[in-house]
């Protein structure tokens, strides 16, 4: 449903987005993940076609959105970061302009306003000009506008800021379930947000995207063969004898809640069972074992570590990137 | 571009600015009307219009300082330019709302004409001369004051920049008629003009170097020229000057002359600046 292939926008000498390519199938849920100002609204606008990207091209539904522009858009909702409201307008006034502006047959109006507010929530406040309502009732009205016109692809840019803990399950909820029969972007920053509604998440740094895959498979690759560990006694001969093991690459001392005693993660060599070094480590030094359970990585952790370091593998991404802004200047010349 | 005009002629409509202008306008142009006609006796109503042209001033910031500044600030650009209308449409369906605005204040106005011709005989040619001239020059002032809004996000600024840009038109010819005379006033105003030229490719390509050589070429042809043949510089300002004297057009229509050059002349004004409002946006998406 949506390609985008080698997406570059430079402002100036910044980098905004550096070559990400990727594709959305139909019915999808995907996630944008990322520190602030990491390149996910500027990756969302040129998608929806609101600035163009440097080079790299963006197709929605097989139509290019350089090229064909109205056939590309009809087929978007889009929610920014900020809901594009007219302040000075009463909700059912705005969502009617936002049906006249996409295009909307004239005799569907109606039933089709009525049934997006029903489901966004937001019929009690039809009548009231958008300027009295609270930001998360001009979110929810963003959303709404998004719907209108009953597009395929849903973007929407951090649906859930400023809203209360109620208000965002609900439009999570909304959410999911628009997800069913929609192809849906969304970006946040809250990670529980996104592993509770997408089939996949993308983990954007610096405009690049350093990871991709289902927020279980994120968690599984990153965390393979981790294990935490607890011993009672001192921390420091616990670290030393297990440094000293040649199959442990991994040694990490960590909290423990329990008193007077230590916590360790481990990780070992690929094809070793780090529970077996553990157990002849715990013998040999006559540690005296608590508790041995495997550490699966909350996306937060995740997060925060593709996010530190890079991955290697997107080197020669970057190399790439930079060869295009080498090229990029002498193109302007000739 | 049929919802954004809706759109916007509800909120003139909606909020005062519709009233506002159309009561001021009409308000003036019965003083003028009131003096020049009724108390004075006479029933060349076309001078009312020549009196009411300075009003433009205030009335033409009004109707289009709003119009986009307002989507840049309030980032409802972000709607208008993602959904399935083009650039052009939505500029189009923006400036038509102004128009029309504009449009029924100068209609209101035609019981002024309406009145006199009960009384007495009226010269209709020029009547209805001016009616036309009047509002295309009215519909020139409002492309300028929509382009100058899409260069901007503040409505102070859009208004101020509107001011300024119908004085100058109104002015352009008196300002340079009366400085014109010494041909070493047109050399400095082809040098201002290079450097303006200049200016304008350096906010296009930022390239220090390229403006530089333009400015550098355009001084080497005027110097060139001022050597080789000065008479062309006699009167060059005026010249140039009088490119942008809107007001030499709109007299014609007030003669009761139907110019075919002076039509032409104010319709492709209202085109270039559409224009230019268009290519605005279309820049903002690509810096």
């Amino acid at each position: 449903m949506i390609e985008v292939n080698n997406l570059v926008k430079n402002y100036g000498k910044y980098e905004a987005v550096k070559n990400i390519s990727f594709k959305v199938e139909d019915g999808e849920v995907l996630g944008f993940l990322g520190p602030n100002g990491a390149g996910k609204s500027t990756t969302m606008n040129i998608i929806t076609g609101y600035i163009s990207a440097t080079s790299g091209e963006v197709k929605i539904g097989g139509y290019d959105i350089l090229k064909n522009p109205s056939e590309a858009k009809k087929r978007i909702g889009y929610l920014p970061e900020i809901p594009p409201v007219y302040i000075d307008m009463t909700v059912t006034e705005y969502l009617t302009f936002v049906a006249d502006l996409k295009g909307v047959k004239k005799a569907e109006v109606k039933a089709m306003l009525a049934d997006i507010m029903e489901k966004i929530k937001i019929t009690h406040v039809a009548g009231k000009l958008i300027k009295n309502l609270s930001k998360g009732y001009r979110q929810r009205v963003g959303l709404a506008q998004a719907m209108v016109g009953y597009p395929d692809v849903l973007i929407l840019d951090e649906p859930t800021v400023g809203l209360d803990p109620k208000q965002i399950i609900e439009i999570r909820d909304v959410i999911h379930e628009l997800g069913k029969t929609h192809t849906v972007i969304l970006s946040s920053h809250i990670l529980s947000e996104i592993s509770a509604v997408c089939n996949r998440v993308m983990i954007i740094n610096k405009g690049q995207i350093v990871a991709s895959d289902t927020p279980d498979g994120l968690s599984a690759k990153l965390s393979q063969n981790r294990y935490r560990v607890r011993f009672k006694g001192d921390e420091k001969a616990v670290l030393e004898a297990f440094k000293a093991k040649d199959e442990v690459t991994f040694v990490q001392l960590d909290i423990s809640d329990e008193e007077g005693t230590c916590d360790i993660l481990i990780e070992g060599t690929e094809g070793t069972d780090i529970r077996e070094i553990a157990f002849e480590v715990a013998v040999k030094n006559n540690f005296v074992l608590l508790l041995m359970k495997s550490e699966k990585m909350s996306l937060e952790d995740v997060f925060l570590q593709v996010t530190e370091n890079e991955p290697v593998a997107d080197e020669k991404l970057e190399a790439e990137a930079d060869e295009n802004a080498e090229e990029a200047p002498k193109e302007a010349e000739e | 571009m049929k919802a954004i005009y809706k759109r916007e002629m509800k909120m003139y409509f909606n909020s005062m600015t519709g009233y506002v202008f159309i009561a001021f306008f009409v308000l003036i142009t019965a003083i003028y009307f009131s003096m020049t006609n009724i108390l004075a006796m006479s029933p060349e109503f076309e001078y009312v219009f020549s009196s009411v042209i300075m009003m433009f001033l205030i009335l033409g910031p009004m109707l289009t300082m709003r119009l986009l500044t307002e989507e840049t600030r309030h980032k409802t650009d972000q709607l208008l330019l993602t959904a399935p209308v083009s650039i052009s449409g939505i500029v189009l369906g923006k400036y038509l709302a102004a128009v029309t605005v504009f449009m029924i204040a100068l209609l209101i106005t035609a019981i002024f004409p309406v009145i006199l011709s009960v009384y007495g005989t009226i010269a209709t040619a020029q009547i209805i001369g001016s009616y036309l001239g009047f509002f295309l020059l009215g519909s020139s002032f409002i492309a300028i004051g929509l382009w100058i809004s899409s260069l901007t996000d503040n409505q102070i600024v859009a208004a101020v920049g509107t001011f300024v840009a119908i004085f100058l038109l109104l002015m352009v010819e008196n300002i340079i008629s009366s400085a014109s005379g010494s041909e070493a006033f047109s050399l400095l105003f082809a040098v201002i003009l290079a450097g303006l030229i200049a200016l304008y490719f350096y906010n296009n390509t930022k390239s220090k170097a390229y403006s530089a050589g333009v400015f550098g070429i355009l001084a080497v042809v005027i110097a060139v020229a001022y050597v080789v043949k000065p008479v062309i510089f006699n009167g060059f300002a005026g010249k140039v000057a009088s490119m942008f004297a809107v007001l030499t057009r709109y007299n014609y229509f007030a003669m009761g002359i139907l110019d075919l050059s002076a039509l032409v002349y104010l319709v492709s004004f209202i085109a270039v600046f559409l224009y230019f409002t268009v290519r605005v946006i279309e820049k903002k998406r690509w810096s």
